[in-house]
């Protein structure tokens, strides 16, 4: 059994930790004084330089007093122009980098690129994406494709996205085919904050690698570039399934009655179902008549989202969906009640009242349904989205 | 006499050891979390929060939330979360059996009209729903009617069912989040979609601060003596024990108050177990070894901000309910997950994380009252010296405090959500006070809660901590507050 300690000694312990606590007390309040007095001198200092800010953003010479200022005012003038360069365009992005440009800040963060703290390159790669420059844009691109750290390359795509050039879309894209790549959610985000810029690069990968393509499909798809829609039609019928999926999906989003051929060829039950749902779904936004018929066939698929999204669609494009929707609503299959909800969801996003839940409907959900009649439409598979399509109802 | 002696000196020595070797691990969890909240701080400058709000690929997400009894609360919680900032949601509010007015504020609140609604069986559910209803201005809100199935997991299952969105977010009704907490957390799914399989985040206590709307407007800290103390036993449990244990990607499970999960993985490990008590804790174990067994790479997400604030119990009773319903529940799921413990199939999940709450969490309220008694014991027998004893207070006690101290100030220096100087001294004088009864009190309620599990006794929704009996005030909310929050 050890030796047990004199009281002389554990007391001494005891004074030691609370004067260690206590000491750590008193430096959080300390901490917390110094955190108001700073607050009110940095309000002040920006209080001082905002005027100056904003009238070279207006148009004005750069005043000496910007590029001079040192301290807490140097910190201040560049925490506006940080702070209103996200807002503005044009000349007046121009004039505000050209105030950081003068005053050395775009030389010191492109030596913090280099830090050996990650969290550091990546303050630094969100700073240099809204200055946007030439060489800002350069160090941006090696960062995407060379940083180590999965976040600084994160933020550096976002980065790029915002210095709306060209050869930053092709930069985006090409980072797609890397050994550890960025998410391609996050990539794709960066490409529309591209927008326009990004639209050549992104029409020349409709005919590039698998992952180029359904990036390019999705992103021209969200940025509504009719012109592309000839290559979205070459890629729905192409073979591989996330990129039709994706080329379906931005054919609906661009609208166009051309495209309905190759979509609806999507819906056949050969295909894949998440296909299927996408090509529904497009059908739906493209909103023409005459899909109306190939979706009315899905309502009774097995698979929950296809019939769902089909449903859906026909609601969307109205007239001969609605009478298509009616038609099913008055059976009792699985289609019926996917074409209730749908005519239930249509009338509410109308502003109207939709029809009472069918009397006597019963739950779905749950191992033992109702035993009412009519209740439960017939179980349609299980994993993988299989519904159990049923009337819900009763107040 | 000499043996008598000799086994309380052995026994306080061994107490001493593990409390040691216990605070010493939160000492390093703390160390490690308080290195993640500096770094947290300064990356939320660049976190492109901005980004994911603006762009219409952020996946869109559902989040549900299970309620009974709840009608003083749910329309302006609800009317919360409707406000919350993402570009793409859905709110399902799943009644489980309610009895009291708790639809008929929805339906006044919203104008809810009856629907028709396929809702999946992917999940298998107990409570048989019985209508489903949409507000008329097409909002996006779901309520669903259901037989009470028993717990809130059953609600959650269901509305899972209903759910349209690949992210299915879990949110307690007697739960506020902050503006930004469903971009925050969706962010881990979209820097790592293929890895992230969930997400939990920070819960506070919301006792005592202004709520508006459905949001804490302005965190305060009850005054009192169990309020402080439950805010600085949140604190360190969360924002630092948690977030040191996801630095070494040892998180064991997220919170049911607030936490996301990726509907197929959701789907894969069937959902919340309605039987568990705890079924967050529970299902997300689950998750652990479905996913290694099938040797998936997958990575539970926790983060630290902006968080959610809960409602805690204020009295007694349901706090000793509370407490001992969760070290049941710890127990029990420690029992069904046993293979994992150990285990170097595993990892660190089998090999450490498990182990630890094992030892530590679970066994640690048999310690603590065992040296409180052989501490009195040795003093009125003589057998301890006022030296041993006074190791152990320090040991045990003021580590402890020590600790709690430690997670006040790094709150204080990093995130600083409580602005005012009361707050601050309130949760510093929390951390001490915990010590003198508290500490001991709760060991013992979690010392019932263990032998309530061995027995198999169950808990139900009456004993959720925040589900208000009747008769009672609406979740132990003082009127201030119940005025200021609650419509």
């Amino acid at each position: 059994m050890p030796p047990v300690p004199t009281i002389g000694f554990v007391l001494d312990v005891t004074i030691a930790g609370t004067a260690l606590a206590a000491g750590l007390v008193a430096a959080a309040g300390a901490a917390r004084i110094l955190r108001v007095l700073l607050h009110g001198r940095r309000a002040r200092a920006e209080r001082a330089m905002r005027p100056m800010v904003l009238a070279v953003a207006a148009g004005a010479d750069i005043p000496p007093g910007l590029t001079s200022a040192r301290g807490e005012p140097g910190r201040a003038a560049e925490r506006i122009v940080f702070a209103y360069l996200p807002q503005v365009r044009g000349e007046a992005a121009v004039s505000l980098a050209g105030v950081l440009a003068r005053r050395g800040t775009v030389a010191r963060i492109l030596r913090r690129t280099h830090s050996p703290r990650a969290h550091r390159r990546a303050r630094a790669a969100e700073r240099l994406g809204l200055i946007a420059s030439p060489e800002a844009e350069l160090r941006l691109a090696e960062l995407v494709t060379g940083d180590q750290s999965p976040e600084v390359r994160i933020v550096a795509t976002r980065a790029l996205g915002k210095t709306g050039s060209a050869a930053a879309a092709r930069t985006l894209l090409h980072s797609l085919s890397r050994p550890s790549p960025v998410p391609e959610g996050v990539v794709a985000s960066a490409l529309l904050e591209l927008g326009p810029e990004a639209v050549p690069g992104l029409r020349a990968e409709l005919a590039g690698g698998r992952r180029q393509r359904a990036m390019a499909a999705n992103v021209l798809g969200l940025l509504d570039e009719l012109p592309a829609w000839e290559g979205l039609v070459d890629n729905v019928a192409s073979g591989n399934v996330e990129v039709r999926t994706s080329a379906a999906r931005a054919l609906g989003r661009l609208g166009l009655p051309q495209a309905i051929g190759a979509v609806t060829a999507c819906l056949d039950p050969a295909e894949d179902p998440a296909l299927r749902a996408a090509a529904a779904r497009a059908l739906g936004r493209i909103g023409n008549p005459a899909s109306a018929r190939p979706l009315a066939a899905c309502l009774e698929d097995p698979h929950y989202w296809v019939a769902h999204n089909a449903a859906m669609a026909l609601a969307e494009i109205g007239g001969a969906g609605v009478t298509e929707l009616s038609l099913a609503a008055a059976g009792l299959g699985g289609g019926a009640a996917h074409a209730r909800e749908a005519l239930a969801r249509r009338a509410l996003a109308r502003g109207e009242r939709p029809a009472a839940p069918a009397a006597g409907s019963a739950p779905a959900a749950g191992p033992a349904p109702a035993p009412s009649a009519g209740a439960a439409g017939p179980a349609a598979g299980r994993a993988g989205g299989a519904a159990r399509p049923a009337r819900q109802g009763g107040r | 006499v000499p043996v008598a002696a000799a086994t309380i000196r052995g026994l306080a020595w061994f107490c001493i050891g593990y409390f040691v070797v216990l605070n010493s691990a939160y000492l390093m969890l703390l160390a490690l979390a308080a290195g993640n909240a500096i770094r947290d701080r300064s990356r939320l400058r660049f976190a492109g929060l901005a980004e994911i709000f603006a762009s219409p690929l952020a996946p869109p997400m559902s989040l549900i939330v299970p309620v009974r009894d709840m009608a003083e609360l749910i329309a302006g919680s609800t009317r919360g979360l409707l406000g919350l900032r993402y570009p793409e949601f859905e709110v399902i509010v799943v009644d489980d059996g309610s009895t009291d007015a708790t639809f008929s504020r929805l339906q006044a609140e919203f104008g809810l009209v009856g629907v028709d609604k396929v809702i999946r069986d992917n999940l298998v559910t107990a409570g048989r729903v019985l209508s489903v209803h949409a507000p008329r201005d097409g909002a996006n809100l779901l309520v669903i009617r259901k037989q009470a199935g028993g717990s809130p997991a059953d609600a959650v299952n269901v509305g899972v069912n209903a759910a349209r969105y690949p992210l299915v977010c879990r949110v307690d009704a007697d739960t506020y989040l902050d503006p930004d907490a469903l971009l925050t957390v969706a962010k881990p799914f979209i820097e790592d979609p293929a890895g992230v399989v969930a997400a939990g985040a920070t819960v506070r206590v919301a006792n005592g601060s202004e709520v508006r709307c459905g949001r804490v407007t302005r965190p305060r800290v009850a005054g009192g003596w169990l309020l402080p103390i439950q805010a600085a036993e949140y604190l360190r449990s969360f924002l630092l024990g948690r977030a040191g244990w996801s630095q070494i990607r040892g998180m064991l499970f997220i919170s049911g108050a607030f936490a996301v999960y990726r509907r197929d993985v959701f789907e894969l490990v069937g959902g919340f177990d309605p039987g568990s008590d705890g079924d967050d804790l529970e299902m997300t174990m689950r998750m652990h070894r479905r996913l290694r067994d099938e040797r998936r790479p997958y990575r539970i997400g926790f983060v630290p901000e902006p968080c959610c604030w809960r409602v805690v119990p204020h009295g007694y009773r349901r706090l000793a309910e509370q407490r001992a319903r969760w070290s049941g529940v710890l127990a029990e799921a420690l029992w069904a997950q046993r293979a994992m413990l150990l285990n170097p199939s595993y990892g660190r999940i089998g090999l450490l994380v498990l182990p630890f709450y094992l030892a530590f969490e679970l066994v640690s309220a048999v310690v603590e009252l065992l040296a409180v008694a052989v501490v009195a014991a040795g003093l009125l027998l003589g057998f301890l010296g006022p030296g041993l004893a006074l190791l152990f207070a320090v040991a045990g006690l003021g580590y402890g405090a020590f600790l709690t101290i430690v997670s006040v100030i790094t709150e204080e220096l990093t995130y600083h959500r409580y602005h005012s100087w009361r707050d601050f001294a309130l949760l510093v004088y929390a951390a001490v006070a915990e010590n003198a009864g508290f500490r001991q009190l709760h060991a013992w309620w979690r010392l019932r809660g263990m032998a309530g599990a061995v027995l198999r006794h169950r808990a139900n929704w009456a004993e959720e901590p925040g589900m208000r009996g009747r008769g009672e005030p609406a979740f132990g909310m003082p009127a201030r507050e119940r005025r200021a929050g609650v419509r």
